[in-house]
C-alpha cells in the first residue's frame, strides 16, 4: 500500500525520534539522581550525607559540606570546658561567606553560627578563628 | 548582568526538562498540570530574582526569557536539526489500523488514547476505522480515517 509523502517523510524521521526516546530515559535516569543526591544532601539543604564533623584541638565542629549560594547554613561548634568563646574571621572572609547569626548555649560552650556562602560557587574553604585554634573546613558551594 | 545570566540559564534548563518529560506531560492540560505550572512558576521565581525585586530587574528577566524564545523560533526556522530536537517529530503510531505496540509504549501512549481522539474528532468509535493514527509533536493525535465502502482511496 502506498503511503502518502507525509506519512513517508514522518517515517524517514522515526530514527531521530527513536534516539531521543532513548535520550529520554536517560534524561529520567538523571533526573532520579538529582533527586536521590538532594535527599542523600549531596546538593545542600541537609541529608545523611550532607554533614561533616571534625575535632580540632578539643574543638568540635559540625558542618554542612555541601551549601548553596545564598542560603545560611548552620555550624555548630562545641569548646572545650573553660575555654572563651571567641571568633575571629580570617583576613578575606567577608569576601567568601556572610555570618548571618550567632547563638550561644547557656553554658558558652555550645555556639550555633549561621553562614552564607556569597563568594564563587565550587570548591571552598571555610577558615575560622575559634579560640584560637584555626578551623579550616572543606565545603563545596553549589549555585 | 546575573539576572540576565539566571533568566538565561533557568530558560535552558526548563526547556531541557520540559523537553524530557516528553509530549504525555503536555498533551492535554488537565486541572492538575495548571497547578504544577503555577507551582513551578513558584519555585523558579526566586532563583529568576534573587534578592532583586525592583522594577529594572523584572523587566530585564522578562526582556531575556522573552528574547530567548524569539532567539529559538528563529534558530529553528533556519536549522530543521534544531527544530527537531526542541520540538520533536511527529511518530506514527497506528497504521492501517493496526496498533504499533512498542511506539505506543514508547511514547506513552495507549489505544484508548488514540481511540478517544478518533471519537472526538471523527466520530470513529474502532480500530478498522483509522487508517493513519499520528502523535503529532505538540502532543496531540491526529486521526486519518480510513476509506469507508464506496469512498474512493487518496
Amino acid at each position: 500500500m502506498q503511503s502518502p509523502p507525509e506519512i513517508a517523510r514522518m517515517e524517514g524521521q522515526h530514527g531521530f525520534q527513536r534516539r531521543f526516546w532513548v535520550a529520554e530515559r536517560i534524561g529520567w535516569l538523571a533526573m532520579a539522581g538529582l533527586v536521590l543526591a538532594a535527599l542523600l544532601g549531596l546538593l545542600g539543604g541537609g541529608g545523611p550525607l550532607g554533614t561533616a564533623e571534625r575535632r580540632v584541638e578539643g574543638v568540635s565542629v559540625s558542618w554542612a559540606r555541601f551549601q548553596r549560594l545564598g542560603l545560611a547554613t548552620p555550624l555548630r561548634i562545641t569548646l572545650p570546658p573553660g575555654v572563651p568563646a571567641a571568633l575571629r574571621p580570617p583576613a578575606g572572609f567577608a569576601a567568601r561567606w556572610r555570618l548571618r547569626d550567632t547563638t550561644a548555649g547557656a553554658d558558652g560552650r555550645d555556639l550555633a553560627l549561621h553562614i552564607e556562602p556569597v563568594g564563587a560557587p565550587g570548591p571552598q574553604r571555610l577558615r575560622l578563628e575559634v579560640a584560637g585554634r584555626m578551623l579550616d573546613l572543606p565545603v563545596f558551594v553549589w549555585p | 548582568m546575573e539576572s540576565v545570566l539566571r533568566a538565561a540559564a533557568l530558560y535552558l534548563v526548563l526547556l531541557v526538562l520540559v523537553r524530557l518529560t516528553g509530549r504525555r506531560s503536555m498533551r492535554e492540560t488537565s486541572a492538575f498540570d495548571l497547578v504544577l505550572l503555577l507551582v513551578i512558576g513558584e519555585a523558579t521565581q526566586q532563583a529568576l530574582l534573587g534578592e532583586d525585586f525592583s522594577l529594572v530587574n523584572a523587566v530585564l528577566v522578562v526582556v531575556t526569557l522573552l528574547l530567548m524564545d524569539v532567539g529559538l523560533s528563529l534558530l529553528k526556522q533556519r536549522s530543521e536539526a534544531a527544530e527537531r530536537v526542541i520540538d520533536g517529530v511527529p511518530t506514527l503510531l497506528v497504521a492501517d489500523g493496526k496498533p504499533i505496540e512498542e511506539r505506543l509504549r514508547r511514547a506513552r501512549v495507549d489505544v484508548t488514547d488514540v481511540l478517544q481522539a478518533a471519537r472526538i474528532r471523527h466520530g470513529l468509535v474502532g480500530l478498522e476505522q483509522i487508517r493513519w493514527a499520528v502523535l503529532e509533536a505538540d502532543g496531540t493525535i491526529s486521526i486519518i480515517p480510513a476509506a469507508r465502502p464506496g469512498d474512493s482511496r487518496p
